[in-house]
Order: C-alpha cells, then structure tokens, then sequence
C-alpha cells in the first residue's frame, strides 16, 4: 500500500479495517483518539473516510417510500383466482 | 384493524380486500427490498409485482414464523436476486482488505465513488453489479435499516462476519461507482 503511513498509532490498512466502525460511531474513546490523530494527519485517509461516509449516507438516504405512481393500482387489478 | 397474519389467512381463503390491505401496508418496504438489488426501475416493478403475486398465491404457505413482512421482503430479495447476472472474474473472497480499498480509491480518487454516488440511478446501478451476498448484506444494513446483529440473524452467520461482509461489501461497491465514473 503505497504511501501508506503510520500516525497515531495506527497504520493506513488499520484505519481502513475500522472505517466502517469509525462511520458507525462504534469505536471505543481510545480507538476514536487514536483513529482521529490519524486521520487528522493523513490526507489519504482523510480523503477516503469522507468518501466512505459519503456513499454510506447516500445508501441510507436515498430510499424512499415511493412505490412508483400507479404500480399497486395496476398489481390490486390482477389478482388471479385463488 | 386486522394484524398481518389474520389478512393473510383471509388472503389465503381468496379474500383480495385483505391482500390489498396487505400491499399497501407493505408496499414501501418490498419496492425498497426490490429497487436496491434490480439495474432498473422497471425490473424493479416486475419483482416487486412478481412477490405480492407469489404472495397472494402462496399465503397459505406463511407457517408465522417471523413477520408477514418479513416473509414478503424476503421473498423480494430472493426474487431480485433472481434477476441479476454475476460479473466475470469476481474476486475471491479472500482479498486483503487494503487491495479493496485500493481498488475504491484510497489513494487515488476516491472522491469518484462518492460523486457517482449522488446520482441514484447510478448508485443503483453500481450495486446491482455486485456478488449477490454483497447485495444482500448492503440491502440488509443500508437500505432497509437491519442492525449488524439482525442481519447476523438474517443471514445466520456471527456479528462479525456481517460487519466484514458489510464493509468489503460497501468498499467493492465504491470500487463499481469509481469504474463507473472513469467510464463515463
């Protein structure tokens, strides 16, 4: 892993194992210290757990309620025989 | 108001204003079970039609084990998963975690993954491309709102190997956005 760095403690591959944790807000205080010194000082790291929470966010908010208009209608009308 | 499992039976003896019922108490949570594992709306809309179908034909076969929903979202997923087709020279399952995220991005440009991911026609797109385990952990965890321990539960595996699946899952995804970026 090229450029790859250790700050805080903890190397490139160690933040990217713990991302989605890090985006859950599951880490314990010490690993969150020890996460954020990272990545507070690695642009790549940085970079990438933004992206990361950025697609997760948009996973999570893009669905929506929205049955297209018109679809159950049409599904209510074919009921075969039992 | 009847609970699900009472519509059901009705449903099962034939009575269709009971599985109107049924739909639209459930409709929201099948198109969503169904839009994020189809390439298209409008396969989207032949599965999600397909599953109450199945549904309204199969009614009697619901022994109230778990929800009515989730009976009919998971028939939805089975049925999406029916309508995907798998990518060529997936990789194995065994990829260090960093080539995953090399291939994401990290490095590079991850910004691409996460740019395709505003549209929502791309981002579906994207995850429709993947293994159909991926599609389902995301499906489970992002889009329908599962808990890491429900979809352990769901898929009868650890805690922990839904969070790894979920992760690689999400990091292979960004992977198929940022192609998708660089192709367009």
């Amino acid at each position: 892993m090229e450029a790859e760095r250790t700050l805080g403690g903890l190397r490139c591959r160690d933040v990217l194992a713990e991302l989605d944790r890090y985006v859950a807000g599951e880490l314990t205080p010490e690993e969150l210290a020890a996460v954020e010194i990272h990545v507070s000082g690695c642009e790549n790291c940085a970079r990438f757990g933004a992206a990361y929470a950025g697609v997760v966010t948009r996973l999570r908010t893009d669905t929506k309620d929205r049955v297209p208009e018109g679809l159950t209608e049409r599904l209510m009308s074919r009921w075969p025989e039992p | 108001m009847n609970d699900d499992g009472e519509l059901l039976h009705a449903a099962a003896d034939g009575d269709r204003v009971a599985m109107n019922e049924l739909v639209r108490r459930h409709q929201g949570a099948v198109w969503r079970a169904v839009r994020g594992r189809t390439a298209s709306e409008a396969i989207a809309e032949e599965v999600f039609q397909d599953t109450f179908l199945t549904a309204w034909r199969q009614a009697a076969t619901w022994r109230g084990e778990g929800s009515v929903r989730s009976w009919l979202t998971g028939m939805a997923r089975r049925k999406a998963a029916h309508t995907w087709r798998r990518r060529v020279g997936e990789p194995a399952e065994h990829t260090p975690l960093h080539e995953l995220g090399l291939a994401a991005g990290w490095g590079s440009d991850p910004e691409a993954a996460a740019s395709a991911a505003e549209d929502r026609d791309t981002l579906l797109a994207a995850l429709a491309t993947l293994s159909p385990a991926d599609q389902t952990i995301v499906g489970l965890c992002d889009l329908e709102g599962h808990t890491g321990p429900e979809a352990a539960e769901i898929l009868g595996v650890t805690a922990n190997a839904a969070r790894v699946r979920l992760h690689r899952a999400r990091l292979r995804l960004m992977k198929a956005l940022r192609e998708d970026a660089h192709g367009s």
